[in-house]
């Protein structure tokens, strides 16, 4: 499947009509930065690449909310540092909802607004981000 | 101060032990060593050669006999010869309602397998492998106790009038036996090759389980099933021994190719020879279409 095929697949699926398509997928592609590869095969493009194209698709079926579970540990650190930025404003932009799942403090205080502290399965502690993020912190 | 003298001395003395090791290992023993090593490896290299060469020429020597010994003008009358040529006739269409039949119902099943677990799926998945551990003699018969006149299905079969045993259905049923296993462990382990978060995926899109089947795991999969498909096409090409037990060696109707080399050895070698060569010819051209065929598939996903 082609990058662009991926992106449609979810509209392709709810059996929109093809113009539709085409349209939306060419905006959610330009958005991402991903025109010009829009043809290159999944196999072929980067880990940045593949995870815009994973946000594209699943942006671009309007989802009420959206669930991303580490979706920086598959990039090394220094693409995590560009794409938790770019997270952060596609995120913001879209304006879904989000629940991250992570185990990188800098995803908490970076992307979120309210933190939940996970502890052998249950919530140790829900605040503010910040909060959050320097309570492993002040423990020490 | 005596003391302090004594370790700077130890000191030295251990430091220049050190060194001496170290010279040691890089002048004397580090190349005793090196020597060896190298000998052996090349040793080892000489050994594989010599192996891989061997089992190539002990699988090349009878391909090129077979070549070598046939006359090639006789080729060419052969595939006038009307019993060749029902031989191949039958034999392709036999093979390929065979494949049809396997993929179309080892499809689901090799799926099912790979992903699903049920009452009683380690039975089933042993069962679908027993065919390739059965001799085809004993398939055969066994096939002709189930489907025979007298079988044990083939008994009702027949006070309904069909009669399966010595027909082409026979010699199709008996190919399907034999060559499923092929397809289906291929199949099989494709299907568990592909990532289930892909599925996964799919699935959260909105892709119903048909859409996400066929548009995303079977391009993935096509690969290792169009390769398993055409390993059970080629086993049902050479498919002997069950065969000629279940379904008989009438020209024509249940004679396929290696039944008629069979046929033809105890008369005229030369047939034999000729009916070889282009079974031979068939093999090699299904081995490069698979090649094609997958690397086309690969380069398309």
């Amino acid at each position: 499947m082609s990058v662009y095929d991926n992106v449609a697949f979810g509209l392709r699926a709810r059996k929109m009509p093809a113009e539709d398509i085409d349209r939306r997928v060419e905006k959610h592609l330009k958005e991402a930065g991903l025109w010009e590869i829009r043809r290159a095969k999944a196999a072929d493009v980067s880990g940045g690449q593949k995870q815009r194209v994973a946000l594209a698709r699943a942006l671009i079926i309007e989802p009420k909310l959206l669930l991303l579970d580490e979706p920086l540990s598959a990039l090394d650190v220094r693409r995590q540092v560009a794409m938790r930025a770019e997270l952060r404003e596609t995120i913001r932009a879209c304006g879904v909802p989000c629940i991250i799942v992570t185990h990188d403090l800098r995803d908490v205080v970076s992307l979120g607004d309210n933190a939940c502290l996970l502890e052998r399965g249950r919530v140790a502690m829900r605040g503010r981000a910040e909060d959050v993020a320097s309570w492993g912190a002040g423990q020490e | 101060m005596s003391g302090d003298s004594k370790t700077a001395e130890d000191g030295s003395f251990r430091e220049s032990s050190l060194a001496d090791l170290i010279n040691k290992e890089r002048h004397g023993t580090g190349r005793a060593i090196y020597l060896p090593f190298r000998n052996r490896d090349i040793a080892l290299k000489a050994g594989l050669g010599l192996l891989l060469s061997l089992a190539m020429a002990f699988i090349a020597l009878p391909v090129l006999a077979l070549f070598l010994r046939s006359p090639l003008p006789s080729i060419a009358e052969a595939l006038h010869d009307p019993v060749v040529l029902d031989a191949l006739r039958l034999s392709l269409m036999t093979s390929g309602i065979t494949t049809l039949i396997v993929v179309i119902m080892g499809t689901p099943i090799a799926y099912v397998s790979a992903r699903f677990s049920y009452p009683g799926k380690e039975l089933a998945d042993s069962l679908i492998d027993l065919p390739v551990i059965m001799p085809p003699a004993v398939a055969g018969i066994a096939l002709l106790m189930a489907f025979g006149r007298m079988g044990l299905a083939g008994h009702y079969l027949s006070s309904f009038g069909i009669s399966i045993a010595f027909t082409t259905l026979a010699v199709i049923l008996a190919q399907v036996f034999v060559s499923s296993p092929f397809y289906i462990r291929q199949a099989r382990t494709s299907f568990e090759d592909v990532d289930i978060a892909m599925e996964n995926a799919a699935r959260t899109l909105g892709a119903s389980r048909a859409r996400t089947f066929f548009y995303v795991i079977l391009p993935i999969a096509m690969n290792g099933l169009l390769s398993g498909a055409i390993m059970a096409f080629a086993r049902s090409l050479g498919e002997f021994g069950a065969t000629i037990m279940f379904a008989g060696n009438f020209q024509g109707r249940t004679q396929t190719m290696p039944l008629a080399i069979y046929t033809a050895m105890q008369g005229d070698l030369d047939v034999a020879l000729c009916i070889s060569i282009i079974l031979v010819a068939f093999s090699f051209a299904v081995i490069v279409l698979v090649k094609v065929l997958t690397r086309r598939v690969y380069k398309r996903c």
